[in-house]
């Protein structure tokens, strides 16, 4: 008896001659909350209609609770679904809506009454069972499809995009809400988003795709302080990003040059070899701006700069600067310090060698 | 320059509904005249017109005619909601082709149609079909595109995301279709059940050619007294059957909520 709840296996599927997924590889222990995260047509939302049964794989292997899925209509599979329009029965009431599949299963009134109860008290909905789901808010009716997916109790629960309808103060809220339900419930999430800061706010894993494949896995603090690949530090947070070519090696150091400048910087050597580096990423909070006067250190990696642009963030300013080898930084900087930023301003700089992460594509 | 075109909108609207809205005035006031001609005497009015249609001659055709478009009515829904699902909603493989196919008895003229029944059925040797199953058989013919029209527009509009919602819940396709489809479409149906009793009611240019003597449908039995005489009463049977025809169109709006459909609500 396998723990895990979903199993993929070289999971693939083609439209004709397009490749929307290939070659998948995923296991989702029970009670984990795993986002598949990417930009829209990357198969992200493919790869949930397979796992809930919609769309029927090329190639490979589903299996959810340890039971290969091939041939299994989605009402068989005991999964629970939560959609983007929330997909409510118009027709029905919300504790009519939330009893539906506990009705289907031919459960006694007086269960469905409790479990429907119980449903609606952990999504906060108690009082709102004869109403019909016109008559709700945008959040109401999340809640709602929230609660009538979790009534039946499934193991597990898929998610579409099911926050990007509500306006950003609710759906920062809802954020904290599903996590909380997902806690106390035990149950499996896997939520298909293209919202980097959703998927960072909610899962224990991040499941990062890019044109079918999956780019890299990882807990959101791993994918955001080591990311693989251009694609993953640009997707999630901000990045500096650039193309180099490594001039020498030494000491712990790999010195870079970043293409078409003849700046060079200094990083902390990694594990590759050296020759395959591509890329180097910096992230703008990386980048610390040297206050003059105030130094006594002798930091490598400086930067003299003029500033060319300040996007004011609230606590924090992005500040847009030009080094005169005409390669452009993003450095973030806290609002109370930059008070005296402006335009055309010199400053300097520096980042240490251990946040420029070298990468090869 | 903005009050000109609403002023202008408004006008338009008063027009419009007073050319749909006249003719009703007009019949309504004749049914009233005291004279025996169909005349239009504002001051004077009867209602003596109507105590004749309590005569057999007026009530049988009555009775026959609702019968005929009750009937209608019902097997027109059955049909176009088991067309409609195979063809809009399971999208069966030709299902443009067929669905042409369902609403080109649209394009035939109704005289040609009922030519062509006539001498199928003579030919065929079912004459004696002739009568009420000839009527009811000929009218399916007519409002069964109308009731398929309207059942698949439903369907085609019906979100996809309920059928799966209601899959990912455990529900079988059986429980899906009773439980979600068919609510939710209902006004569809009811809609398009409407419009095939009213057809099926009003029409002269099919039954023409299918009722026997002595048994005919209200619009017939008003034709043929047209030929030998024109008085109030005509106006009398008219207004009748009117008010006969929007208690039905209010009775299935109760049943079926469509007017939420056409208005872009639901309850």
């Amino acid at each position: 008896m396998s723990t895990s709840d979903i199993e993929l296996i070289n999971l693939s599927k083609n439209f004709g001659a397009s490749q929307i997924v290939r070659e998948i590889d995923l296991v989702v222990p029970h009670g984990e909350f795993v986002s598949i995260l990417g930009p829209s047509g990357c198969g992200k939302t493919t790869t949930l209609n397979m796992i809930a049964g919609f769309i029927a794989p090329s190639s490979g292997q589903i299996r959810i609770r340890g039971v290969e899925q091939s041939g299994v209509p989605p009402e068989k599979r005991q999964v629970g679904l939560v959609f983007q329009n929330y997909a409510l029965f118009p027709h029905m009431t919300v504790a009519q809506n939330v009893g539906f599949g506990l009705k289907m299963q031919g459960k006694s009134r007086d269960e469905v009454d409790t479990q429907v109860k119980k449903a609606l008290q952990s999504v906060h909905l108690d009082g709102l069972e004869h109403r019909y789901p016109k008559a709700l808010s945008g959040g109401q009716q999340q809640r709602t499809a929230l609660a009538r997916a979790i009534a039946p109790r499934p193991s597990l629960l898929l998610l579409d995009e099911p926050l990007s309808n509500l306006d950003l103060k609710l759906r920062e809220a809802m954020r904290i809400e599903l996590k909380d339900v997902q806690r106390e419930l035990g149950i499996t999430f896997v939520y298909v988003t293209h919202d980097q800061e959703e998927a960072m706010a909610m899962s224990d894993r991040i499941v990062v795709m890019h044109e079918g494949v999956i780019a890299q896995v990882g807990s959101p603090s791993e994918l955001y302080r080591a990311p693989q690949s251009t694609f993953v530090a640009d997707f999630i947070g901000k990045s500096n990003i650039f193309a180099v070519t490594p001039t020498a090696n030494g000491g712990g150091i790999q010195r870079v040059r970043i293409a078409e400048t003849g700046l060079e910087l200094l990083a902390a050597s990694p594990a590759t070899v050296s020759s395959e580096i591509a890329f180097c990423s910096i992230r703008p909070e990386a980048l610390r701006w040297i206050e003059v006067n105030t130094s006594t250190e002798h930091p490598i990696n400086v930067l003299p700069v003029k500033i060319i642009k300040i996007v004011n963030l609230g606590a924090y300013l992005e500040v847009w600067c030009r080094h005169q080898s005409n390669t452009i930084f993003k450095a973030l900087i806290s609002a109370a310090r930059g008070g005296q930023l402006a335009i055309d301003v010199a400053i300097e700089l520096t980042v240490e060698p251990a946040a420029i992460k070298l990468l090869i594509h | 320059m903005n009050r000109i075109v609403s002023g202008l909108f408004r006008v338009s609207i008063v027009l419009v509904m007073a050319f749909i809205t006249l003719p009703l005035i007009v019949v309504m006031a004749a049914s009233l005249s005291p004279s025996s001609q169909v005349t239009l005497v504002p001051w004077e009015w009867t209602v003596r017109w109507y105590g004749d249609l309590v005569a057999r001659r007026w009530i049988d055709p009555f009775i026959l005619s609702a019968q005929i478009a009750v009937l209608v009515s019902l097997i027109s829904g059955v049909l176009g909601l088991l067309a409609a699902y195979v063809v809009a909603f399971e999208k069966c493989p030709g299902h443009a082709a067929i669905m042409s196919f369902l609403l080109s008895p649209l394009a035939v003229p109704q005289i040609v149609k009922g030519v062509a029944i006539v001498l199928f059925l003579s030919s065929a040797g079912l004459y004696r079909w002739v009568g009420t199953p000839g009527l009811v058989a000929a009218h399916i013919i007519l409002t069964l595109p109308f009731a398929v029209r309207m059942i698949a527009t439903a369907m085609f509009n019906f979100d996809r995301n309920l059928d799966r919602a209601g899959q990912s819940l455990g529900a079988t396709k059986a429980q899906r279709i009773r439980h979600l489809l068919i609510p939710i479409i209902k006004p569809g149906v009811f809609s398009g059940m409407t419009f095939a009793f009213i057809i099926s009611f009003n029409n002269i240019p099919l039954s023409v050619f299918l009722v026997r003597p002595g048994q005919t449908t209200l619009p017939i039995t008003v034709i043929n007294y047209l030929e030998y005489s024109l008085d109030p009463v005509l106006a009398a049977v008219n207004v009748a059957s009117l008010l006969f025809v929007l208690a039905v169109i209010f009775v299935f709006e109760k049943i079926g909520g469509f007017s939420a459909q056409i208005h872009g609500g639901s309850k």
